[in-house]
C-alpha cells in the first residue's frame, strides 16, 4: 500500500489528512499484513522518479492525499503522474486507487469546475490495468477475462473517492494506535480523545475572513 | 507553488518573487489567454499547472468581497481563452478521460473572466501517428482560427 501526498508546505491540512491516513492504516492492522506494509511518501520538488517506480511496482493500494487547486492535481502531483505513470503493463496489478483531498469550495462550483482528477483517477487509470488501446473497452473486457478465469473479481477494482469538507482535526494516529494495541491485548484500554477537534490543530490558522476556504 | 509561495497565499503580498509579479501584471494587461500544450496523462502539462496556480491568487486572479463574503473574479481584462491541445489517442479517449486540461482552463480559470470572455479549442487528436496531410490541415485551421482571436 502506498501512500502519496502531496503539498508544499509541511504544516497543513494534507498533511493532517495524511497523519489520518497512516494511523488509520496502522490502526487497521494493514502495518503488520504479510506482504502488505504501509509505505508514504512525501512529494517534493524534486522527486526521485526511480523509487517511485519501484514502489508502483511492489504496491497493491494506490492512496494519493493531495489539495484540489483550480478543480485539478497540483503541478506536483500532476509532474509525479506524468512521470511515474506511464502506460504500462505493469501496473495492472494495482487494484485500488483511494484519492483523499480537500477542496476549496463548495460542491457546486467543483461541478462547474468539472472534477479534473476525479475523472482522471476513475477513468483515465483504468486503462493502465488493460491492453486495450480503448480504455473502458479494455477495462470490460479485462474485467470479463479475470471474472472467467478465476471466478467473482476478489474485489471491485472501482477507485473509491473521498471528500473532506469539513475542517476536522482528529487526535494524533499514536494515541489511536495505543488505542487499538490496548485493546488486542486486553489490558485498560486508554480514554478516547474527547473532541475530534484538538485545541492547537496541526495546520495553521488563516488570520484572514477565509469564506472561500471551507 | 513552493512553500514560500504557499505560505505568502493569503497574506497581503501572495505574488512573492519578482518574475511571477511580472507574469501576473502580463496576464493583467492581456486580452486574449492563448494556451498551446502537449496533452500528457490525460491533463495539460505540469509546467502549465504550476505556472496557473503560482499567478491566479487572491488580488490576481480574483477578489474577495467584503460586503458579500463571496469570491469575485478579478480577469475582467480577458476577453478570449483559446486553447491548442494535441492528444494521443482519439476523440473517444478524450471524451471518456473527461479532457482536464480542457476544463482546467475552459471551466476553473473561465470562472475568474468576465462574463462575456468566449472561449475557442483546437484539438489535435491521435499525435503519435497521424499523418503529414493532416497535420498541415490542423496547422492551417489554427492560422485561420487565430486570424478571429
Amino acid at each position: 500500500m502506498l501512500v502519496v501526498a502531496c503539498h508544499p508546505l509541511t504544516e497543513s491540512f494534507t498533511a493532517a489528512a495524511l497523519e489520518q491516513v497512516v494511523g488509520g492504516l496502522v490502526a487497521g492492522g494493514h502495518e503488520h499484513r504479510p506482504g502488505a506494509g504501509v509505505v508514504w511518501r512525501r512529494l517534493s520538488r524534486t522527486p526521485d522518479p526511480g523509487r517511485h517506480e519501484d514502489d508502483l511496482a511492489w504496491c497493491d493500494t494506490l492512496v494519493l492525499v493531495y489539495p484540489t487547486w483550480w478543480s485539478g492535481p497540483s503541478g506536483l502531483l500532476t509532474d509525479w503522474i506524468a512521470r511515474c505513470w506511464p502506460r504500462e503493463a505493469r501496473r495492472r496489478h494495482i487494484r485500488r486507487i483511494v484519492a483523499v483531498t480537500s477542496h476549496g469550495s463548495p460542491r457546486y462550483v467543483n461541478v462547474a469546475e468539472g472534477e479534473v482528477v476525479k475523472l482522471q483517477l476513475a477513468v483515465g487509470a483504468r486503462p493502465l490495468r488493460s491492453t486495450s488501446p480503448v480504455p473502458l473497452a479494455g477495462a470490460v473486457r479485462h474485467r470479463q477475462l479475470h471474472r472467467r478465469r478465476t471466478g467473482p473479481l476478489p474485489e471491485r477494482p472501482a477507485p473509491l473517492l473521498h471528500h473532506l469538507t469539513a475542517w476536522s482535526a482528529a487526535p494524533r494516529f499514536a494515541e489511536r494506535r495505543d488505542q487499538t494495541q490496548a485493546s488486542r491485548a486486553g489490558g485498560p484500554v486508554p480514554p478516547a480523545p474527547s473532541s475530534r477537534l484538538v485545541a492547537e490543530p496541526p495546520f495553521r490558522r488563516l488570520e484572514r475572513p477565509n469564506a472561500w476556504v471551507r | 507553488m513552493t512553500p514560500a509561495e504557499r505560505a505568502a497565499h493569503h497574506e497581503a503580498q501572495p505574488l512573492v518573487t519578482e518574475l511571477v509579479a511580472e507574469h501576473a501584471a502580463a496576464v493583467q494587461r492581456a486580452e486574449v489567454l492563448a494556451f498551446l500544450y502537449p496533452t500528457t496523462a490525460g491533463v495539460l502539462p505540469a509546467v502549465v499547472k504550476g505556472w496557473l496556480e503560482r499567478w491566479m491568487v487572491p488580488g490576481v486572479a480574483f477578489v474577495f468581497d467584503e460586503r458579500t463574503n463571496r469570491v469575485r473574479p478579478g480577469l475582467r481584462n480577458i476577453r478570449r481563452i483559446v486553447g491548442v491541445a494535441t492528444y494521443p489517442g482519439g476523440r473517444a479517449s478524450r471524451w471518456i478521460g473527461g479532457d482536464g486540461g480542457r476544463r482546467i482552463i475552459l471551466r476553473a480559470l473561465r470562472l475568474n473572466t468576465g462574463l462575456r470572455t468566449s472561449t475557442d479549442w483546437l484539438g489535435l487528436h491521435h499525435r503519435d501517428t497521424v499523418g503529414d496531410a493532416e497535420r498541415d490541415a490542423f496547422l492551417n485551421s489554427i492560422d485561420a482560427a487565430a486570424a478571429s482571436w
